[in-house]
């Protein structure tokens, strides 16, 4: 990858990490040329087609060719929206062929390899006229149309379609004079040559082989591009073509470069952070961090030592209105060796000069002005103004893909903007690089099922894109895009990169990125989360993250060091879980509390439409919620009342027959709302609320609309229902991740010793788009503080518990303290559910669940297989990770104590698997895995009864050839085992008796015409008593030669 | 197609089984035949459209009159959907009690298919319907005691429905436990299945647990 004298050395010494961030300048640098192609092939594309007519034609030609070029045209796409619009249309030009249109829509509905094998049936013409009537009249829906329908890779492989390169290649010399001498043999040899080309660098839907292209061909491909490229130029793209060619060289020259590493630069005098400053700015290589892409090291030395000669003189006056500060400030800051001419200095660049103006402890910031009074709460619109003016202001992934967050951005930030503007301040909204970068990526790639996930990612992007960065300008991409760091990780990082600056990032709602910035490290960077008001949808609160508080005044008020010295920790990976300060670690040894059930009695009943005021003395308005059916949305404890879409209350039940608002209840809340901990998706009562000054619940947030309890999505995945239109394309990767975050949640509540208690699949939810995300509903039975979580489940209960408390008549679920080893078993039977479609662990063949736990009964090992529940469960078993299946031995067999931290490892090693491994991705795995396909242990057969495919070992398969034997899976095994249990009276067909029998002889006769013989015409093996030899006989007959004393005789004996 | 005992084994859905008698004498003929189909589409359609239970649900449906006819053999909803518009009201007699007992060898059967794969299930429903009296008034005792029986052991749920105030209920009378009253058809919807479905999926967490026998 590097070349240059030492290199091979030093390649050595980088690890994994490194390679990859040298890789990834790389990638981005040909990324950022490849795109540059792409625009110039769709310039091309567009030219050519320019109008309606033209683009129907083109369709007429393509529709005639046979074969898989989806690049060219997408034809399930025009059929499906002919579909949509006009099912009708389609039996007309079908001919009403009935069964031809369901076999196309259910081609559709599955996308099918040979997209295009069943089209052809229809009549080409019917079908474009057909498509006309859809896309009627409106040319510029029809562009857009197209553009979907094609590919840029596209106009390679126009030129390979053997029966229209000829037409195409006359329309494209009629566009393109360059063109003129290519005849057709050049033509179709171009692009067969193009599109491979294409393939190998931008890899293909089916490989990615960017990787393995060595510098060699990538320039080589980069060449014939360019040259290739240079046949389509006119007038019109004669810009476009010179940028591109511009890009491609530079790209070719970059990859000539070596990684050389900063501190390796640093005998120059200068230390690594300026360095690095100055290879960026001054030299606009593309710089990573820890290395500088340079010709070589000499060079990168050279440039270094010549830089001071080369830079212009930076006017002081201008760098000082910059920075906000008077001119002398500057001047009193330079160190003495720097010469000054005409308020001049010609020494340093202006990124250096800011460092050493940094460095040099001055007062260099904006006035704060409001801002610096700002304590708590809600930002006052001058303080936004402020914020506005004195930081850089990034907004961040929760907002930007939050359709609120937009919404706050376009009618609140925007016009502030607008008139900041107004006053000369040109002021800019920020977006890091690697965040934009992402959206893109997730809205080219989404899972196709995922529809709506999709369009919002979409509507993002064009928002963005469209609306604030080239309509308005209002947006600055900063930073470098990163393929090995996700989103909040990269901000964290340029922020910690910019540490001297005042930077803003804005979250909409609970976002990690406030726990990954440190005020430490970055004491000039805030982050301010944006939210809806509580009751008013359409007004908003912005507050900042009380850790990132105060606002610094000046650099005077931050130690020194921290600016100065080199962050070796720069390079690590951001922990994803930083537990906040703000949150009060409970106490291990903490004693019970037990929870009064003395009743508050309300003076006056709740309305279902009412104000209730917070423990902050805020008054909000809360709406009984009814669900679609017109039901009052409530649980065992209390009713929900809506307040935004964020938030809803709970208020406890005080009907006679089941009154839950008791002073126990007041005091857990009021206990809990003081200490909310750091966590993601989990409803955590946030404030109580008071009716007339008495309790009557708590405000928590709102779970989206669109999620469901695990009892009805994650654990009945078994049912085709729930797959087809609840958990739409889930497989097991999706469960695997689903238990992962689940078991995460719990690890980090013990983290924070908190119990869950009462874990049961109703309050978990997942999201049916995502299956990374669960939420956490009902804490306020959380065992929290002392207080005992007063609830449970007969099936989600320790035995232990029973056992222990069940003795003095009966479990009182508020009488104890749960154990975090109790809590960690229950989290085993419950990922065991998830694993196993909904089984539980301890459901045994022909024993009842709670004999089999008191047994100890665990029957997925070897031994006891057979007691293992028909159906998936052994399969599933046999293809999980050793890591799993041990640890489920271990909780359910041995008892042993398996934390949730290490289910999460587990289960992330299982994610693994699945992924890299090639382990079953299927819900319902079929075959044992295959560890070593090369040389396979297994032997792929089909049951002979139901005909499902599976595996069996090869010595097995083996040995029931040999004794002619069936293939049965383990199901229909197991079937026929059971039907030799059930007696019948069959006729043998040898003597015609009547004999005792068992039904899977009679079903082994009706399915296979396998004989039906008693036992006494049964053909047995007996030795010869001369020579020994096999003698065949029937039963009955051996038994006669007995009854008659004589011996047995083979034939040839008896002859003798 | 799959086989059954294969999608038995696969369909790990806790079962709701479901026994529907049904009275196919001549007096049943007409208008009142029309009201118990739509009765039982009804009620079968609804069990169709709910997710959850789609799975759950397994359907017996026999007929007495003069034969005793297997309509369905704890087949899906979809196939007693089908199953349910085959019954012809033709028959003399009314054989109440051997249509029971029949019914009630299918079910032993099927739980023990059920116990033989590892499969879980509630407690079992057995609706009748009927018109009038039973014509094999001595099975119909036998058979009835058995019925109560099994109710009185928590192993089984009883629904009897007669068509209208004319009808004669004294051998329905019987199959109900004292104190139950038989119904009118009309209600068969109300029945308590979906609250029970919907419960024992959605698990209600509870303060307290009596002694169990663990």
């Amino acid at each position: 990858m590097c070349r240059g004298e030492n290199q091979v050395e030093e390649q050595k010494q980088l690890d994994e990490k490194e390679i990859e961030l040298y890789s990834q300048a790389r990638k981005m640098a040909l990324d950022s040329i490849f795109d540059e192609f792409r625009i110039y092939l769709t310039d091309v594309y567009f030219r050519l087609f320019s109008t309606g007519d033209e683009i129907a034609d083109f369709m007429f030609q393509m529709s005639k060719v046979s074969g898989d070029y989806d690049a060219i045209v997408h034809r399930t796409h025009i059929v499906k929206q002919m579909i949509r619009h006009n099912e009708k249309l389609l039996y007309e030009l079908s001919n009403n062929n009935r069964d031809f249109v369901n076999k196309l829509k259910k081609e559709i509905k599955k996308p099918a390899r040979s997209k295009y094998s069943v089209i052809y049936d229809v009549d080409d013409t019917k079908m474009l006229a057909a498509f006309h009537s859809v896309y009627d009249g409106r040319i510029d829906n029809r562009h857009k149309q197209l553009f979907e329908l094609f590919d840029f890779a596209g106009l390679t492989k126009i030129g390979v379609f053997a029966d229209n390169a000829k037409d195409i290649l006359k329309k494209i010399k009629a566009k393109y004079k360059k063109i003129e001498d290519v005849d057709i043999e050049q033509w179709k040899e171009m692009c067969i040559q193009l599109k491979s080309y294409r393939n190998e660098f931008d890899g293909h839907k089916t490989t990615h082989i960017y990787k393995e292209l060595s510098d060699e061909k990538t320039k080589r491909i980069i060449d014939y591009f360019v040259e290739c490229s240079g046949k389509f130029v006119c007038e019109e793209n004669k810009k476009s073509f010179e940028k591109f060619q511009y890009n491609a060289s530079l790209l070719k020259q970059q990859l000539d470069f070596d990684c050389v590493l900063i501190e390796d630069l640093t005998s120059t005098g200068y230390n690594c952070e300026t360095i690095s400053l100055i290879m960026n700015t001054e030299y606009g290589h593309l710089c990573n961090e820890k290395y500088v892409l340079i010709e070589t090291k000499e060079k990168a030395l050279q440039q270094l030592s010549n830089y001071k000669k080369n830079v212009e003189g930076i006017d002081l006056d201008i760098f000082a209105s910059k920075m906000c500060v008077p001119v002398q400030l500057v001047i009193d800051s330079l160190p003495k060796s720097i010469e000054l001419k005409d308020n001049k200095v010609f020494e340093i660049s202006e990124s250096l000069l800011t460092t050493i103006f940094m460095n040099a402890n001055q007062s260099l910031y904006d006035d704060l002005n409001h801002l610096s009074e700002y304590k708590s709460g809600n930002l006052s619109e001058n303080q936004i103004f402020d914020l506005l003016r004195t930081h850089e202001l990034f907004l961040d992934n929760s907002i930007l893909l939050n359709e609120n967050g937009r919404k706050y951005i376009n009618n609140v930030l925007l016009p502030y903007i607008n008139e900041l503007n107004k006053n000369g301040q040109p002021i800019h909204l920020y977006i890091e690089a690697t965040t934009k970068a992402y959206i893109e990526k997730m809205r080219a790639d989404y899972k196709t099922s995922k529809e709506a996930e999709k369009k919002e990612y979409d509507s993002c992007y064009i928002w963005i894109n469209d609306f604030l960065y080239t309509t308005y300008n209002y947006v600055v991409y900063k930073g470098i895009p990163s393929r090995i760091y996700d989103m909040n990780e990269s901000m964290a990082h340029y922020v910690r990169d910019n540490k001297n600056r005042r930077i803003c990032v804005l979250t909409w709602g609970k976002n990690e990125i406030a726990n990954m910035i440190n005020k430490e490290e970055s004491p000039f960077c805030v982050v301010a989360r944006a939210m809806n008001s509580i009751g008013n949808k359409q007004k908003y609160d912005v507050r900042i993250f009380p850790k990132h508080l105060p606002f610094i005044e000046s650099i005077r008020n931050v130690s020194l060091n921290i600016l100065e010295s080199k962050d070796t920790k720069k390079y690590n990976r951001i922990q994803a879980v930083d537990k906040d300060a703000s949150f009060v670690k409970q106490s291990k040894d903490i004693s019970f509390r037990k929870m009064s059930e003395e009743r508050i009695v309300l003076d006056n009943p709740i309305p279902e439409i009412c104000t209730l005021s917070m423990e902050t003395e805020e008054k909000i308005v809360v709406k009984a919620w009814f669900d679609e059916n017109g039901q009052k949305k409530e649980g065992g404890e209390g009713k929900l009342y809506e307040i935004d879409e964020n938030y809803v209350a709970k208020l406890y039940h005080t009907e006679e027959t089941n009154y839950k608002l008791t002073t126990g209840r007041r005091d857990k809340i009021e206990e809990m709302i003081k200490n909310v901990p750091r966590m993601k998706r989990i409803c955590w009562p946030q404030h109580a609320l008071y009716f007339d000054n008495q309790f009557v619940g708590y405000v928590m947030e709102k779970v989206p609309e669109h999620c469901i309890n695990f009892s009805k999505s994650v654990l009945q995945i078994n049912k085709l229902a729930v797959q087809q239109e609840v958990l739409k394309g889930w497989d097991r990767l999706d469960l695997v991740k689903c238990a992962k975050a689940l078991a995460s949640c719990i690890e980090q509540l013990h983290a924070n010793d908190i119990l869950m208690g009462d874990i049961n699949p109703d309050n978990f939810m997942c999201d049916p788009r995502n299956s990374e995300t669960v939420y956490l509903v009902d804490c306020d039975s959380y065992q929290y503080s002392g207080f005992p979580c007063p609830v449970g489940t007969v099936d989600y209960t320790h035995p232990h518990i029973i056992e222990r408390e069940g003795n003095v008549g009966g479990v009182r679920f508020d009488s104890f303290l749960r154990t975090e080893e109790e809590e960690d078993f229950v989290l085993a039977m419950f990922i065991f559910q998830i694993l196993f479609l909904n089984e539980y662990p301890f459901t045994v063949k022909g024993m009842q669940p709670s004999q089999a736990i008191r047994e100890r009964k665990f029957p997925y090992i070897r031994e006891e297989a057979k007691d293992v529940p028909d159906g998936d469960n052994w399969m599933i078993w046999k293809n999980l990770p050793s890591q799993i299946s041990s640890a489920f031995i271990d909780v359910f067999r041995h008892w042993k104590h398996v934390r949730a931290s290490e289910w999460v490892k587990y289960l992330k090693t299982y994610q693994y698997m699945i992924e890299q491994k090639g382990f079953s991705r299927e819900l319902t795995p079929k075959k044992y895995h295959e560890f070593n396909p090369n040389n396979p242990r297994f032997v792929d057969v089909n049951c002979d009864i139901c005909g499902m495919e599976f595996n069996l070992l090869k010595d097995k398969y083996e040995r029931l050839n040999q004794y002619k034997q069936k293939k049965l899976c383990r199901n229909c095994y197991s079937f026929v085992e059971n039907l030799k249990n059930s007696p019948i009276q069959l006729q043998c067909q040898n003597c015609l008796s009547e004999f005792d029998s068992n039904c899977k002889v009679d079903y082994f006769n009706k399915k296979f015409g396998d004989k039906v013989i008693c036992s006494d015409c049964e053909l047995i093996v007996k030795n010869c008593s001369l020579c020994g030899a096999p003698c065949r006989k029937r039963r009955i007959e051996f038994k006669k030669l007995a009854d008659e004393n004589k011996v047995i005789l083979c034939k040839k004996c008896r002859g003798w | 197609m799959r086989l059954k005992h294969v999608n038995m084994a696969n369909n790990k859905a806790t079962r709701a089984l479901i026994c529907l008698c049904v009275d196919s004498s001549f007096s049943m003929a007409g208008p009142r035949m029309k009201k118990v189909d739509d009765e039982i589409s009804k009620f079968l359609q609804s069990m169709y459209n709910d997710r959850m239970a789609r799975d759950s649900v397994e359907i017996a449906l026999i007929s007495f009159g003069d034969d005793i006819e297997v309509k369905c053999n704890f087949d899906s909803v979809a196939d007693a959907i089908k199953a349910s518009k085959s019954i012809n009201a033709t028959g003399k007699k009314t054989e109440m009690g051997y249509g029971v007992n029949k019914m009630l060898q299918l079910l032993d059967a099927h739980i023990q298919e059920l116990d033989s794969v590892g499969n879980k299930y509630y407690k079992p429903w057995l609706v009748i319907i009927s018109d009038g009296e039973a014509t094999d008034d001595e099975e119909c005792r036998v058979v009835s005691n058995d019925v109560i029986r099994r109710q009185k052991n928590g192993n089984l749920k009883v629904k009897c429905l007669n068509m209208d105030d004319e009808a004669d209920i004294k051998s329905l009378q019987r199959f109900v436990l004292p104190g139950d009253q038989v119904e009118q058809i009309g209600t068969m919807a109300s029945i308590e299945f979906f609250s029970l479905l919907s419960r024992s999926i959605s698990t209600v967490s509870e303060s307290y647990l009596p002694q169990k026998e663990f």
